[in-house]
Formats: structure tokens, C-alpha cells, sequence
């Protein structure tokens, strides 16, 4: 088998911390992973994203990037990059989104439209088999998400185990999030 | 041991592994974390070679070839634009050739994530006839790196290595002893005016012949190697041929296919005319994926050509690829469906809106403050920013070209604002002309324009905005950085005695927090003749974050808070978003983003925003 999973979101929301726990996850589990974090603009509010795939079949050579429709999962903390990627998303996969919008102050001033979750909805449900809406009512709300995440994704087991080992900055408020998100009610 | 590493930071590792004695380059997306990778080895080890951020990609490619032509080993980094400004140096030492290892490390960046034009560096490697190496994963990056070195040395030329961004920032697992292996060498160079000068038709065009013979030796060398795979299967009517990161992709989907040959190439250039001859005869078509330029396709083009070989070369002169951006397998799967008429092309994309997420300065950014206080003197000063032309610069400093600010109407490459501002001002507008630009681009490339201002007598107004690193790749020291924050004992060079010193008309250093003075020198400064200079200098907020704090942030009293926006049509700063307060929309202040500058308290007319505590 041979997966992938989409990151993204803007600077500052933890994307690419999420990336590198799920990488070395998966690393650590045996497969081959190759992971590519596009963040140039991040810490300029601009778009994040991260490009994880893997396969059992360490032998099998594959390229680093995700192409459209290649997707088996996207995580979004953004919506506006979220619905970006749509075309990313395989037909029948994965969408585990946060609802949050960063507006950028051009499009505050502008009075710019910017997507709500009913437009991620309206965007991904022709093509998506679960579409999991989270609100970010817990922080850090990355780990919250990726606690949500793990609930729709077979390779989790052991997860919890990589991130006590992985992480190295508030310990314990990492690990809640992650287990609130776990247990987070989602209607699939 | 084995780690996750980056093609950047593999590449770092195969140079310690190659024993390199000299490391030299400048900061450049998707360059950049090769260099930093070998700072921090060194940081952390005492048996490490030299490095540092050079001035500009010259000057490390020139620090880089003394070391070579030294017998040591040599690595120079840069992104593509920074090749073009080493070329000079790149082409003349080609012909010179090296005794030391010397590899020079070159990102291509195709899709242009990192902005900037999306060169094919590959052509510089035709143009310079120097031999180039392009692994497409985080193995053969660190594998090549050292072979690279040994491939100088046998050859006696220096080697471009090329990534492209999916290798460079990509990752995966490593396995290697992370160690430097350090070659006990003496240093030499035997004075030889023929082989190391340029002074004389003899001497060049006799170099010229020599780098052609080197080149030529190449080929043998790639042979007896594995770094070009050529897996030719007898009666097959299609071979694929590809590249760097192009044959991971291959290497995915060809097995799908039946009775297809391939050829992967890691040594790019020259190319092996020998090799691909019996298989430009045997096979009806070759698919050539490469991105960007059609490099490998036309050298085989004009191969079968040459041969009268009537094979059909499929790529992007005919069509059957992109002529741009970043192949993804999409495009792959695409192309090999085309040629080999089977197989499927995969769905076609769901379409939909694009957001943009307009980019900005960080909150506490003090490039805020200056380009804040330009739009206030440009008004104060009597004049309309529509009539005000601005040339922005590489690096930070160019986001104020986005709004609010909407200052910049220019970016061409390091340092030519200045020169730029000249032209523009001798070309007949009424209104004055500004050049802004970064310190780290400044000393870059800023200074010949500079020069050139004070002897024709222009009549341009130069902001440098200071913030003491090179913030926009990563917060790379340069020599403007704070003496002790230097690394290892080097010396800060004094940016406005040298200011001073090429003899501008005016010179003043302003404060972009202190918006009041700000805006009095830039208007000042507006309506004077000839070369005016504003520093405008107050330390990057990211780096400063790493050793202080900024203290109680802003506020908000939603109370008073008109809703009239002002802050934000000003200022622009992230930490800034409406909420809702009772039945109103009122502006407030994300307490986790302030970073305490007060431009927001500058533009209240209404009291309405204060300090905490």
C-alpha cells in the first residue's frame, strides 16, 4: 500500500508540528515515509502546507509529493486552505477540518468573502467519505485536531507513544489536547 | 544512526562525510538549511570545518575556489539567483578547472514556491561546461554529495549539484554516522599564470580546450558508475527517460506498465551520448520528464538528429508536457499514458475557489513602523502616494508592496532598487523617487548602486530598513548583525560609517517605533535633492523574541473602539481582527500575537487603545 496525507493551514497554527509527530509516527512503525513542509510565507500569515506519504513496502521507490486527487486524508486548520485543497482530496477519503478562518486584514478592509464551514461542506461532500467538522474548542488546538484525526486513521495505534517520546514543550497539556480530540463527538 | 533529514541537511552530512575543509554561501529558498545544517554541526563540534555566510554568492564562491585551488575541499551554496550573481566568477573558474574537490550546490526552485523566477540552472551548467550531479531523494543526496567531491577531483573541474525544492525540503529517514571526516591535507598551489589568469587570447582559448577535454572525461566516468540507470528491455517500443526527483515518480508508476525501458539519470550533464545511442536506434519514441527547460531533450533531439536516427522524441517541445511550473504525477501519469497509449490519465481535478491569504509582516515587525511612516510623510510632505514611485528589494522588505501598505511598485533582483530609483528619476517625474531595501541586501549588492548615485549626482531618496539579520530565509547573521551576536569572535561592519563615507548628500538614522520623528525625517527627507540615505533600524521581532520579552502587549477598550478601522487600514498587523462586543463589531488585539510595538496606538483617533499594565 502506498497513502498520503495533506497538511495544511497558516502560520502559527501547528501545522508542520503535527506533520513531523505523524512522519516520525509512521517512521518508527516501519514504513517509508517521505515528508515536504511548504512554508516559506508562514510566518507572514501566509499558506502552510505539509505532504506526508508512506508506504509498508519499504523497497517501493515514490515521489515526495502529492498530486491532485492523491490524497487519502487532508487535515485543514484554515478553511480558506482548506477548501484550496479540495482537489488534493482522493475521491471517497478523508477531510478532518477546523473551523477557523484566519482573514487576512486585506480582506477585513476589502470586506473580502472568505469560506464558513458550510462552504467546505458544500466543496468537499460530492467527493468525500468522512468529512469530520471540528470546533476549536480545545487548546493547543493542533494536538486537539490531530487527537480527532487519529479517531478516522488506521495507522494511529501507538500514536500516544510517539508523542510522549517526540514531544519536548508542555508535556502534558500536548497530550490532553490530543486525548479531548480523541474522545470529541463528530457526527461522521 | 539513522534521523530524518532533509535533502538540505543530507547534503550537509555528505559534505562532512567528503572531509570538506571550507563551506561558504548565502542564504536562498530552497538553499538555504544546507549551510545552516553544517553552522550548527560546528557550533556543536570542535573537529568541523570552516563556515560562514558570505557577503553575497560571489564573494563565497570566490572564498569557496581559494580553498579548492588550495587542494582542499571546497562547498559553495546558493539558490539559483544567487548563481547568476557568482556566474561571473563560476564561468572563469571553469576554465581555470580546480586540484581540490569543489562542489557547488545549486537549488532550482519549479512552481516557484519560494518566488522568483524559475530558472533551470542546468542551462548554466551547459554554458559554464561543467559536469553536474542531481539526486532526487535524501540517500542519493547524501551519497552524490561525496561522490561529487571525487568526481571533482578526478576530473579536475568544479561540480554543480543541483536540487530541486521537492529534494532539497524534502524528508525522509537517513541512515549515516553524522560525522565529520576530516582529510589531514597540506595546503598548496603551484604558481602557474597559464592555468589560473585570464590575461591573454592564448591563455583563455588554450583553457577553453582543457575544459572541453574535462568535460569529454566525464562520460567514462558516469559509465563505470551506477548514477545513471539504464534498464533497456530488447523489443521494447518506448523508453522513458528522466531525472533527479522526475525518477521517483517513474519509479511509482512504470511497474504498471509492461515493456517499457527506462533510463535514470543522477548525472545530468554532460550527457552520455554513448549510451543513449543504441537506444535513440532501438526504440520508436523516448519520453523525456524533466522540469522546467527542455535541456536533456533537445541534446537528444540533436543527437537523433545527427545520427539520422527517425525516433520520435515526446517531452515539452511537442507538447505532451507542461512547458512550466512543477510536474507532479499527475502530469507524469499524463504523459506516459500519452506515449505509451495505454494506461489511465486519472481523474481530472475538482475545481475550486482560490482564498488568498495575502501575506504580510509579522506583528511587531518594525519594516511595519517604516512603511507606515512613508504613507504619513508622503502626505505630510505634500505629495500623493499615487505620484510616488517606490522600488522594492529582495528579502522582507518587499511585503510592502502588499496592502496597507501598498508602497512598493518594483522587485528586480538584490540590490537593484537603488540603481533602478536612478533610472526612473532620470526619466522625467516631478514627483521623488524611493528605493527601499534590506540591510542583508544592502551590503548584498546595494553598495556599487549606492556609489554610483553619490558620482552621477541622482536625486533619490535610499530607506534602508535595518533589522540586523537576514530575516526572510530563516535569521541568517550578516554583517551588519550586533557584534555580540556574531558567531565565533567576527566583527560587525558599520553600515552608515560606510554610508558616510561613499559621501552622500544626507544621512539620518530613524527609530520605525517612534512613528512622530519617523515621519518628520521622511518628509524632510522627501522634498530634498540629490542621494538622501534613512536608515531606518530596529531589530527583527523574531529574533529579538529569542532572548527578551516585549513586556505587556496592547489593548483594546471595546467600549470606545468606534469600529472605524483605522488600525487596521493603517497598520495592517496580524494580531488586529473584529469581534463581535454586545451588538457591535468593534476591533481587538490577539493578546498571544502583540508583540508590544504601539503602531496600532498611533493611528487611534479615539483613545480607544492603550498598554496593558
Amino acid at each position: 500500500m502506498l497513502k498520503s496525507v495533506f497538511l495544511t493551514g497558516v502560520g502559527g497554527q501547528g501545522v508542520v508540528t503535527i506533520a513531523n509527530l505523524l512522519s516520525a509516527h509512521l517512521q518508527d512503525s516501519g514504513y517509508k515515509v517521505t515528508l515536504i513542509h511548504a512554508t516559506g510565507m508562514a510566518q507572514r500569515g501566509g499558506r502552510v502546507t505539509s505532504e506526508i506519504r508512506y508506504s509498508d513496502d519499504r523497497d517501493r521507490p515514490f515521489g515526495p509529493r502529492i498530486s491532485s486527487g492523491g490524497a487519502d486524508y487532508i487535515i485543514g486548520m484554515d478553511m480558506a486552505e482548506t477548501v484550496n485543497s479540495a482537489s488534493f482530496l482522493k475521491a471517497g477519503g478523508t477531510l478532518v477540518f477546523q473551523n477557523y478562518t484566519l482573514l487576512p486584514s486585506t480582506a477585513v478592509l476589502n470586506k473580502e468573502s472568505f469560506p464558513d464551514a458550510e462552504e467546505v461542506k458544500r466543496v468537499f461532500a460530492p467527493f468525500t467519505g468522512n468529512l469530520v467538522e471540528v470546533e476549536p474548542s480545545v487548546r493547543p488546538v493542533n494536538m486537539f485536531v490531530l487527537g480527532v484525526f487519529a479517531r478516522y486513521w488506521p495507522e494511529a495505534e501507538r500514536l500516544e507513544e510517539t508523542l510522549s517520546k517526540k514531544l519536548t514543550k508542555r508535556v502534558e497539556e500536548n497530550l490532553t489536547a490530543f486525548h479531548r480530540g480523541r474522545d470529541y463527538r463528530t457526527e461522521a | 544512526m539513522k534521523r530524518i533529514v532533509s535533502g538540505n541537511q543530507a547534503l550537509a552530512y555528505g559534505a562532512l562525510a567528503a572531509g570538506v575543509d571550507l563551506v561558504a554561501g548565502y542564504p536562498g529558498t530552497p538553499s538555504t538549511e544546507a549551510l545552516t545544517e553544517i553552522i550548527r554541526f560546528s557550533s556543536e563540534n570542535e573537529n568541523a570545518p570552516w563556515v560562514e555566510w558570505s557577503t553575497n554568492e560571489k564573494v563565497a564562491f570566490d572564498v569557496a575556489t581559494g580553498a579548492a585551488w588550495s587542494g582542499k575541499r571546497a562547498l559553495a551554496t546558493m539558490k539559483m539567483s544567487g548563481l547568476n550573481v557568482a556566474l561571473d566568477s563560476v564561468m572563469s573558474v571553469a576554465y581555470s578547472g580546480t586540484t581540490g574537490g569543489f562542489v557547488l550546490y545549486v537549488a532550482d526552485d519549479p512552481g516557484a514556491e519560494a518566488g522568483m523566477p524559475e530558472q533551470d540552472s542546468r542551462l548554466c551548467a551547459d554554458l559554464a561546461g561543467l559536469p553536474m550531479l542531481e539526486p532526487g531523494n535524501v540517500l542519493e543526496t547524501y551519497e552524490l554529495t561525496q561522490k561529487a567531491f571525487e568526481l571533482s577531483e578526478k576530473v579536475g573541474a568544479p561540480v554543480l549539484l543541483r536540487l530541486v525544492t521537492s529534494v532539497s525540503h524534502g524528508e525522509a529517514e537517513l541512515e549515516a554516522d553524522f560525522a565529520y571526516h576530516l582529510r589531514e591535507t597540506t595546503p598548496y598551489h603551484n604558481r602557474d599564470i597559464t592555468r589560473y589568469t585570464k590575461a591573454g587570447s592564448k591563455i583563455c582559448v588554450d583553457q577553453h580546450a582543457d575544459l572541453l577535454k574535462r568535460l569529454d572525461s566525464c562520460e567514462e566516468i558516469y559509465e563505470s558508475s551506477s548514477w545513471n540507470r539504464f534498464e533497456i528491455l530488447s523489443g521494447a517500443a518506448l523508453c522513458v527517460v528522466s531525472s533527479g526527483v522526475m525518477n521517483e515518480y517513474v519509479g511509482e508508476l512504470l511497474p504498471a506498465y509492461s515493456h517499457v525501458s527506462s533510463v535514470r539519470l543522477t548525472a545530468t550533464w554532460p550527457v552520455e551520448k554513448k549510451r543513449f545511442l543504441p537506444l535513440l536506434r532501438d526504440h520508436e519514441s523516448l519520453l523525456i520528464l524533466e522540469e522546467l527547460e527542455p535541456v536533456l531533450e533537445k541534446a537528444l533531439r540533436s543527437q537523433a538528429q545527427a545520427e539520422g536516427l527517425p525516433v520520435k522524441i515526446l517531452g515539452k517541445m511537442d507538447g505532451t508536457l507542461p512547458r512550466t511550473g512543477r510536474y507532479g504525477l499527475k502530469d507524469i501519469r499524463s504523459a506516459l499514458a500519452a506515449a505509451s497509449g495505454t494506461g489511465d490519465a486519472g481523474p481530472a481535478p475538482a475545481s475550486a475557489t482560490a482564498y488568498r491569504h495575502t501575506i504580510t509582516f509579522c506583528s511587531g515587525c518594525p519594516h511595519r513602523g517604516t512603511y507606515m511612516a512613508l504613507n504619513r510623510a508622503i502626505k505630510k510632505a505634500g505629495f500623493k502616494k499615487k505620484d510616488v514611485l517606490v522600488t522594492g528589494d529582495i528579502g522582507c522588505t518587499i511585503l510592502g508592496m502588499n496592502g496597507p501598505f501598498d508602497s512598493c511598485w518594483t522587485e528586480v533582483s538584490m540590490g537593484s532598487s537603488i540603481g533602478l530609483a536612478q533610472g526612473f528619476a532620470r526619466s522625467g517625474f516631478d514627483t521623488p523617487v524611493v528605493a527601499t531595501i534590506g540591510d542583508s541586501t544592502f551590503f548584498h549588492a546595494g553598495l556599487p548602486p549606492l556609489i554610483n548615485a553619490v558620482q552621477q549626482r541622482a536625486d533619490i531618496l535610499v530607506i534602508i530598513l535595518d533589522n540586523g539579520w537576514t530575516s526572510m530565509t530563516g535569521f541568517q547573521v550578516n554583517p551588519g548583525t550586533e557584534e555580540s551576536l556574531q558567531p565565533g569572535g567576527r566583527r560587525r561592519v558599520s553600515m552608515d560609517a560606510l554610508i558616510q563615507a561613499v559621501g552622500v548628500d544626507y544621512f539620518e538614522v530613524i527609530k520605525p517605533f517612534d512613528q512622530d520623528a519617523a515621519v518628520e525625517a521622511l518628509a524632510g527627507a522627501l522634498r530634498m535633492k540629490g542621494v538622501r540615505v534613512l536608515v531606518s533600524r530596529e531589530e527583527c521581532a523574531l529574533t529579538r523574541e529569542r532572548r527578551k520579552s516585549f513586556g505587556p502587549g496592547y489593548s483594546i477598550d471595546q467600549e470606545k473602539c468606534t469600529f472605524c478601522k483605522m488600525c487596521l487600514r493603517e497598520s495592517g498587523c496580524t494580531a488586529l481582527s473584529p469581534v463581535q462586543y454586545g451588538e457591535k463589531t468593534v476591533m481587538s488585539i490577539d493578546p498571544d500575537l502583540c508583540r508590544s510595538c504601539g503602531l496600532c496606538f498611533t493611528c487611534c483617533k479615539f483613545g480607544a487603545i492603550s498598554r496593558e499594565g
